[in-house]
């Protein structure tokens, strides 16, 4: 519970520090401003103006506007059932004490995902997701892997990305190796001025590209059971692929790192903990994918893009939202390719509103996420097609 | 009393034919008391540019333009050195009695200088406005320069010394958003986001555009135009398009919208062909959504 000073310039200090903690950016020379701005009186004679004006001055984008209205409530909400107005630290709270057992009944911490990753042990493999009866099928895929496997795993992964990083593009480049494609215009131009007639050929292929990735993965607590998986898919994304962005998103999106390579597991990990993906929380997908098209579609979305999306498709929030997101996505990429781990299932099909909402704008859909899915993955760039599982646009429609 | 001023400033805004809201009104107000510049995001056509050149109307100053583009640097953004003329003047008093020195202070003086749009608001005696249009077109690069400007209102010279603004210009920035700005420049101005307006304020700015237009015409224009804005279009129509589609149907002395005239005045609306292309596909269902009479 926030604490209640009777200083409006304070409560304006804690009402940044709340914010910052919600993931709402305010710089120092910020909330300078902010009391500059208080400090035109008038401006606190009406609470409509007065939320409008520090409104005007904290948010700096469309999303911090967003973010603003929901924050704002909760903030004077909670200020108000504040009892006292001496300033209490959030540390000051004694720390909660939980039995041994009611240790193990707690769902696997990160930390834990991370001693796991590193060879230590915890009992993260036998915690079953309570959430879907469908996930009782698909926890084979992780129950019983074994450090040969998760070896195995890795490999797959990386030879996968590899798979992936480099495209054909529609340009051509003169071939010395590859014998496939004469480029006449190129055999008429040096022949011609030297014999008068075509004494050598010369073959052209097309020029290779690299291609760009866009990972969105499933953190929510329903996905917990493929953690491990998921978190190595993206570190062999990171760490093979020069063009990529990888997001993992639970009730909103997270940046995990859109720049640069990870060589390092435990430094990507930093970030990955500092992103907020924990495996614990619900699902909003529809909003996530919409933060992410309003953040970042503009950026990293383009017509020679692949989008990887990781997820079981259960989704809490507006069946539309995720809709409209999807099409914008699909829309401004090359391809959309959907991995749900409860599809194992050979009775599965999309009952859930969310996958019902997204399958029309999937041009891939991969059913389970174990090891045989990964190689179908891999499988489909190397191909680019897979004929059993591809939903072609015709169906679709 | 604070309303009584920003209700004040709205009228102004009225007076000068820009609608604007609670939101716009605060920031416009705000930026000015604590002279900063006000950064205005939002999509194309909803009137981010209209801002400035209102308000340097309202002032009855000079509104000073710079619009950015990919390349823009400091040569045609802050100042440039007259090259032409130190040459000239070089040639002429090569025989002058003037040692190195006094002939190099004298081409490197303002006299020699070439001031381009934010050296002439920094440097201008009227609280003029400055527009900075499409920052986002501009590259990152030239960000970093406005930063200096922005922050500390001077331009530093490496040959002169740091040139101050003796008035604080008015400093509207504008974006579409092509790309993220850097948060350095974000922090540096209030910011203001003009999303495509509401049906009641579109209908009230459009029959302030084009005065004399038919208010039935008018409302079903703007029903229209909220129908279009929700479909996935590459390009969706702003407020700009609403007005000249107006003017347009007013030129033609039409009194109503039908299919066939919404067919054929599309393009003034669209400027892309998948677009027209799936607006003409789902023409009768946005015809009837607006409530505008379906004639085949």
């Amino acid at each position: 519970m926030l604490s209640r000073s009777t200083s409006i310039s304070s409560n304006l200090l804690l009402f940044c520090r709340f914010l910052r903690k919600n993931g709402f950016d305010t710089a120092v020379d910020v909330e300078e401003d902010l009391l500059k701005v208080v400090s035109l009186n008038c401006l606190i004679e009406d609470p409509q103006l007065f939320r409008l004006g520090i409104k005007s001055v904290l948010c700096k984008s469309p999303q911090q506007i967003h973010q603003f209205e929901s924050l704002y409530e909760r903030f004077w909400r909670e200020l108000d059932r504040a009892l006292d107005s001496k300033l209490k630290q959030d540390t000051d709270a004694e720390p909660e004490t939980l039995t041994l057992d009611e240790l193990k009944k707690q769902p696997p911490s990160f930390q834990a995902i991370k001693e796991w990753l590193f060879g230590g042990k915890n009992e993260e493999e036998t915690h079953i997701a309570s959430y879907s009866p469908l996930t009782h099928n698909a926890i084979t895929d992780l129950r019983d892997v074994s450090p040969g496997e998760l070896d195995e795993i890795i490999k797959i992964v990386e030879l996968m990305a590899r798979a992936m990083r480099m495209q054909l593009s529609k340009r051509f480049i003169a071939s010395t190796t590859k014998r496939k494609s004469i480029d006449i215009r190129r055999s008429l131009r040096e022949n011609l001025p030297r014999y008068q007639e075509i004494v050598s050929l010369k073959y052209r292929q097309h020029k290779e590209k690299e291609t760009s990735i866009i990972l969105l993965a499933d953190a929510s607590k329903s996905m917990q059971l493929f953690s491990q998986l998921i978190i190595q898919f993206m570190f062999g994304i990171r760490s093979i692929f020069r063009r990529q962005h990888v997001f993992a998103f639970a009730t909103d999106l997270m940046p995990l790192a859109t720049h640069g390579q990870d060589d390092d597991l435990a430094a990507f990990l930093r970030k990955l903990e500092q992103s907020g993906a924990t495996w614990q929380s619900g699902t909003r997908i529809g909003l996530s994918f919409k933060q992410f098209n309003d953040r970042y579609g503009h950026k990293l979305m383009g017509r020679k893009n692949t989008v990887i999306i990781l997820s079981d498709g259960w989704d809490t929030g507006e069946p539309d939202l995720l809709r409209k997101s999807m099409r914008q996505i699909h829309r401004h990429s090359k391809r959309v390719i959907w991995l749900n781990p409860l599809a194992v299932s050979e009775a599965w099909s999309p009952q859930t509103m969310g996958m019902k909402a997204a399958l029309p704008y999937i041009d891939l859909f991969i059913p389970g996420y174990n090891l045989a899915a990964l190689r179908q993955l891999a499988q489909s760039f190397l191909m680019k097609q897979t004929r059993s599982t591809r939903i072609s646009r015709q169906e679709k429609k | 009393m604070m309303q009584q001023e920003l209700d004040a400033l709205a009228a102004r805004l009225k007076s000068q034919d820009y609608i604007s809201d609670d939101h716009i009104t605060m920031s416009i107000f705000l930026a000015g008391q604590l002279n900063r510049p006000l950064l205005i995001e939002g999509p194309a056509g909803v009137g981010k540019t209209e801002i400035a050149k209102v308000m340097a109307n309202l002032h009855g100053t000079d509104l000073i333009r710079l619009q950015c583009y990919e390349g823009l640097d400091v040569a045609h953004a802050i100042y440039e050195w007259n090259y032409q003329k130190q040459l000239l003047y070089l040639k002429i008093s090569e025989n002058a009695a003037r040692s190195d020195d006094e002939k190099e202070a004298e081409i490197y003086s303002e006299k020699y200088l070439l001031k381009r749009p934010l050296l002439q608001a920094i440097s201008s005696n009227e609280h003029v406005v400055l527009l900075i249009d499409e920052v986002d077109r501009a590259d990152e690069e030239f960000e970093s320069f406005l930063l200096e400007i922005l922050s500390d209102w001077q331009v530093t010279i490496p040959e002169i010394g740091t040139i101050k603004a003796k008035v604080i210009p008015f400093v509207v920035l504008t974006s579409n958003r092509t790309r993220e700005l850097s948060e350095a420049l974000r922090r540096r101005c209030f910011y203001l986001w003009i999303d495509y307006p509401e049906f009641d304020k579109e209908l009230e700015i459009v029959r302030t555009k084009v005065p004399d237009f038919d208010y039935d015409l008018a409302i079903q224009i703007c029903r229209f135009m909220m129908e279009i804005r929700t479909l996935d279009l590459d390009k969706i129509p702003g407020l700009s398009e609403s007005i000249e589609w107006a003017k347009v149907l007013a030129t033609l002395h039409v009194d109503h919208l039908d299919r066939q005239i919404v067919e054929n005045t599309l393009g003034i609306i669209l400027k892309d062909w998948r677009d027209t292309r799936e607006v003409q596909l789902s023409l009768s269902e946005l015809l009837d959504k607006a409530g505008i009479e379906k004639r085949f």
